[in-house]
């Protein structure tokens, strides 16, 4: 970095609060020559908002920290290839292309994966069989060993989060692993279309074809994006003929039936349906719990049996979600040092399991708890002094001053203009008769439960 | 006489040094080995406005920028924003994204962050991400989106109770320069609003008024200053 912007940095990070210097003006990027700072934002709207909002801002801080030698600043969209090799500490590399070039011979395999964009963790072997993914994952191995002549092009479908991805790279790895010279690529379609624009803006689109037309498998993630995008599709159109016709192996996936994804034009979704199509359905209790299984040992977590059924039965829809939940039932247990189990991850989960999406009011708080003492929410608002109202009035305070943001004067006018010290009283009397009274520990318990959850 | 204060404020830095845990250790902890690239390269941590998420994140940028660390910071409730600001940013080696519940339903933004996602994983950049609700019940109306934001783990953040709160302002004050002794802090506590960003502002403005009055800031101080009771 210029020594001249590191300084202009330091300025405006007094200068702007956290968040705008953290938005702005951190993922900028500066490079010196001679007497012009060029500095390059990640794209056009950053570069645009910059130059509107801080420009002369940025013209007098070099200005004063060059002694006048800096006398032009180009705003810039792009990327210095800097400092990406001095990040080799961080424990996940970046594992592009442009990421840590490694260039022992052992890595030679570790760079064609780069090269094709595939995740060594996707293979075979980690990919959980059950009953609702048996046939794709066997059609997926049929093609590793045979690209091209087994079933072309394969199309995986199935809802979002069931292992479509992990399938279509585990081919590619395969692939790479038995073939050194074969070429692959793994894209998001998102991707194939951003690529294809930037091409044709730079006058670049040879090379963008020589990319997804010379290789000998083409793996495409969720073709459904294609829809409505008419340039996109023609040239995927030609891209997958120029690859069929030669007999390079096309592997789709989409979240529904090749007939049924909407927006694609019809030459496509007839040639998607000219090879194999196979579904991934969501996955059984058992299959989700073998998955969870074999996600801990990957991650290297202890998961008793019993837990792991306790997760599976309350995450039914993807294999995400159960990674999600897995994550962090082993990030508390490292934090805290204590071996999962049931308890532990009903605490642990507490908050993903149950969303918490209701608003806790001081208004919900008094319906709440007339409803469970059996009178009215009108009682908990009047000045009536019997124990039958009372102690529910002071629970309702109490719970009140733990549940909402609210102030204790706003509290105690909620109920009725009372003081705030009458909230205080009632959030103290409360704490001290639930270390006297268990019934009425659980009540507040109880209370407290079905208003969180 | 009347001390006149210049019109100068240092924004406060929001660290991890200066951030109250109360209940959130685990969350806090999640986030250290995130920053220190350990673990998950997703989190995600959720919580009620004022429970802290943004200081988090900006404390979460802090610590990256001193690693020297290529990041951005972006709070999807800034005006003005449009889904080209996330354009390239997989190049970077982190992404902390603020307010994400304020894009949900906006489908160009859904595919925009969706993108950003798996670009991020390509590229090996890790991604933090803040919002009111834990990502499955965002109601993010792209699936592919909400399964790819629910396969990191997600913390709640809990809002501070009497005694995390008693700790920000005695801590918030010391920041400021001016102490509150505990007579002081719980009469702040048991008449004004309780949220961290209300008693903030409060600790600037009993900053202002004792620095021009040449008071310390007592009971009696601040029962004056507040007129006896604030709702």
């Amino acid at each position: 970095m210029s020594s001249i912007w590191k300084k202009c940095c330091e300025r405006l990070k007094g200068d702007l609060s956290p968040q705008e210097f953290n938005t702005w003006i951190l993922p900028l990027q500066a490079s010196r020559e001679s007497s012009q700072l060029r500095l390059f934002a990640p794209n056009r709207f950053v570069r645009d908002w910059v130059r509107e909002h801080y420009e002369h801002q940025i013209e007098e801080l070099c200005n004063t920290f060059s002694d006048g030698d800096i006398k032009d600043i180009r705003f810039e969209i792009g990327t210095l290839e800097t400092g990406r090799a001095a990040h080799a500490d961080m424990a996940e590399p970046k594992t592009t292309a442009s990421g840590p070039k490694a260039s022992a011979p052992g890595n030679r395999l570790g760079e064609r994966r780069r090269a094709a964009n595939l995740s060594p963790t996707f293979r075979f072997e980690t990919f959980v069989e059950g009953k609702s993914n048996q046939i794709a994952r066997a059609a997926s191995i049929q093609i590793a060993c045979n690209p091209g002549t087994a079933y072309n092009p394969l199309f995986i479908y199935g809802g979002v989060g069931l292992g479509k991805t992990h399938l279509m790279q585990a081919v590619g790895n395969t692939i790479l692993e038995q073939n050194d010279t074969a070429s692959i690529v793994y894209v998001h379609s998102e991707r194939f279309v951003s690529d294809m624009i930037k091409s044709l803006q730079h006058n670049r689109m040879d090379d963008f074809k020589s990319r997804y037309r010379g290789v000998n498998a083409l793996l495409i993630d969720d073709v459904q994006f294609f829809a409505g995008k008419e340039r996109s599709q023609e040239e995927f159109f030609h891209t997958f003929n120029a690859l069929f016709e030669t007999g390079q192996q096309i592997i789709l996936s989409s979240d529904r039936f090749p007939k049924e994804v909407s927006g694609l034009e019809e030459r496509l979704r007839s040639r998607f349906g000219w090879g194999l199509t196979v579904a991934i359905e969501p996955p059984d209790l058992e299959t989700r719990v073998a998955i969870l299984q074999s996600k801990a040992s990957l991650f290297g977590i202890d998961l008793p049996e019993d837990v792991a059924f306790f997760v599976a039965k309350r995450l039914r829809s993807n294999v995400r979600e159960l990674e999600g939940a897995l994550r962090r039932l082993g990030a508390n247990s490292s934090f805290t040092g204590v071996a999962i189990n049931l308890e532990f991850a009903r605490v642990a989960l507490h908050d993903m399991l149950i969303a918490q999406d209701k608003q806790v009011t001081i208004e919900n708080i008094q319906k709440v708890v007339a409803n469970y003492f059996k009178i009215r929410t009108s009682d908990l608002l009047s000045a009536k002094r019997t124990r039958s109202i009372t102690r529910p009035r002071q629970i309702a305070m109490a719970l009140a001053k733990e549940l909402t943001k609210n102030s204790l004067p706003e509290i105690g006018k909620a109920f009725g203009g009372r003081d705030h010290s009458t909230v205080i009283h009632a959030a103290k009397k409360v704490e001290e008769l639930r270390t006297t009274d268990h019934l009425i520990d659980e009540d507040y318990k109880n209370l407290l439960r079905t208003l969180t959850s | 006489m009347q001390q006149l204060g210049l019109a100068l404020r240092l924004p406060q830095p929001q660290t991890l040094a200066n951030f109250i845990p109360g209940r959130n250790a685990e969350p806090l902890a999640a986030l250290r080995q995130w920053i220190a690239g350990a673990g998950a390269p997703y989190l995600a941590l959720h919580g009620e406005p004022g429970c802290g998420k943004t200081h988090l994140l900006q404390a979460a940028c802090a610590q990256l920028q001193a690693r020297a660390r290529s990041l951005v910071y972006l709070s999807l409730a800034q005006a003005g924003l449009a889904p080209a600001v996330c354009e390239g940013l997989e190049v970077l080696d982190a992404v902390a994204l603020d307010d994400v519940q304020e894009i949900a339903g906006q489908a160009p933004w859904e595919q925009t962050l969706f993108a950003l996602f798996n670009r991020l994983q390509e590229h090996g950049g890790r991604l933090l991400i803040a919002a009111t609700r834990p990502p499955a019940t965002i109601g993010f109306q792209l699936a592919d989106l909400q399964s790819r934001l629910c396969s990191g783990p997600s913390f709640l953040l809990q809002p501070l109770n009497d005694l995390g709160l008693d700790d920000l302002l005695e801590q918030g004050a010391q920041a400021r320069g001016f102490a509150l002794d505990v007579a002081a802090r719980r009469y702040l506590l048991s008449r004004c609003p309780r949220d961290p960003a209300s008693l903030l502002r409060l600790l600037d403005e009993i900053d202002a008024v004792s620095l021009a009055q040449g008071r310390i800031p007592t009971v009696p101080f601040l029962s004056a200053l507040l007129g006896g009771c604030r709702a």
